[in-house]
């Protein structure tokens, strides 16, 4: 049993409710946006998040009291070029860039740190990711 | 009734003399020992990614730690064919991401912050 606050219990929680929870961004991608594994038959665009890394605060009595994270937040699309993909990660950071939220479940502010961007070949196929970095702060 | 006060030791010029001093040393030292915590755990195929990992001294306060970046700028040559590592430190279409250089880059910025406390320490000591 752990106490303090989980990354997965606030960070994931607030990702996944913000960014399918923006109808704009749910039409582009078909609704497709998760931080799990997607299904194989999934069709692409779609919209990916993940932990990269993360880091306790520690409080009196060593109470995990915060947590610094950082969220690779991105859209998967096949496609040669990145300009698809522009509006739909343009939308992504409009949810999230400098974004200040309470819910019942904990606070969180959010901002980008870098941008991701590359190139994938596979089967002869192109695939393109468009993202970024996310640092995430989140207290319960 | 007002409140002022007296000044009766002042470290302030020590600690700006000892962090003009540390600041870009701490900053390349860091950067040397990233890549040091990294070579050993890099993912590990052809050995590329572990060869290629180095700092980058950029002048400065500024260095950047790279690995399997393209030959032009790492200097060696097509050994540096290391594209893939976004692969696997962002993931692919079918694969969940593997990070490694983030978590590692997370961890030595408490590290530097310890270092640089540290210094502070060291020249507030009389």
């Amino acid at each position: 049993m752990s106490t303090g606050i989980e990354v997965v219990d606030v960070v994931d929680r607030w990702l996944q409710e913000t960014l399918s929870g923006d109808a704009t961004l749910s039409a582009m991608v078909g609704g497709r946006i998760t931080g799990d594994e997607y299904p194989a038959e999934w069709a692409n665009p779609l919209v990916h998040f993940d932990m990269s890394s993360t880091r306790d605060i520690i409080g009196v009595g060593y109470q995990r009291v915060a947590v610094h994270a950082v969220y690779l937040v991105k859209v998967i699309g096949e496609s040669s070029s990145y300009a698809p993909l522009r509006p739909i990660a343009s939308r992504i950071d409009t949810l999230l860039q400098q974004t200040q939220a309470t819910a019942a479940y904990g606070s969180v502010t959010c901002v980008r740190e870098s941008v991701v961007r590359y190139g994938e070949a596979l089967n002869g196929v192109r695939y393109r990711h468009l993202g970024g970095m996310y640092r995430i702060f989140a207290t319960t | 009734m007002s409140i002022g006060w007296r000044v009766i030791r002042n470290d302030f010029p020590k600690v700006i003399a000892g962090m003009r001093r540390e600041l870009p040393l701490g900053v390349e030292a860091t950067g040397t020992e990233m890549v040091e915590h990294l070579i050993p755990i890099l993912w590990i195929d052809t050995g590329v990614l572990r060869s290629t990992a180095e700092v980058y001294k950029e002048g400065g306060l500024r260095v950047s730690v790279g690995v399997g970046l393209n030959p032009a700028r790492s200097g060696h040559g097509a050994r540096a064919h290391g594209f893939y590592a976004a692969y696997q430190e962002f993931g692919t279409s079918r694969q969940r991401a593997r990070p490694i250089v983030g978590p590692t880059a997370m961890l030595f910025e408490t590290r530097y912050a310890q270092r640089m406390a540290e210094a502070v320490r060291k020249a507030c000591s009389v």
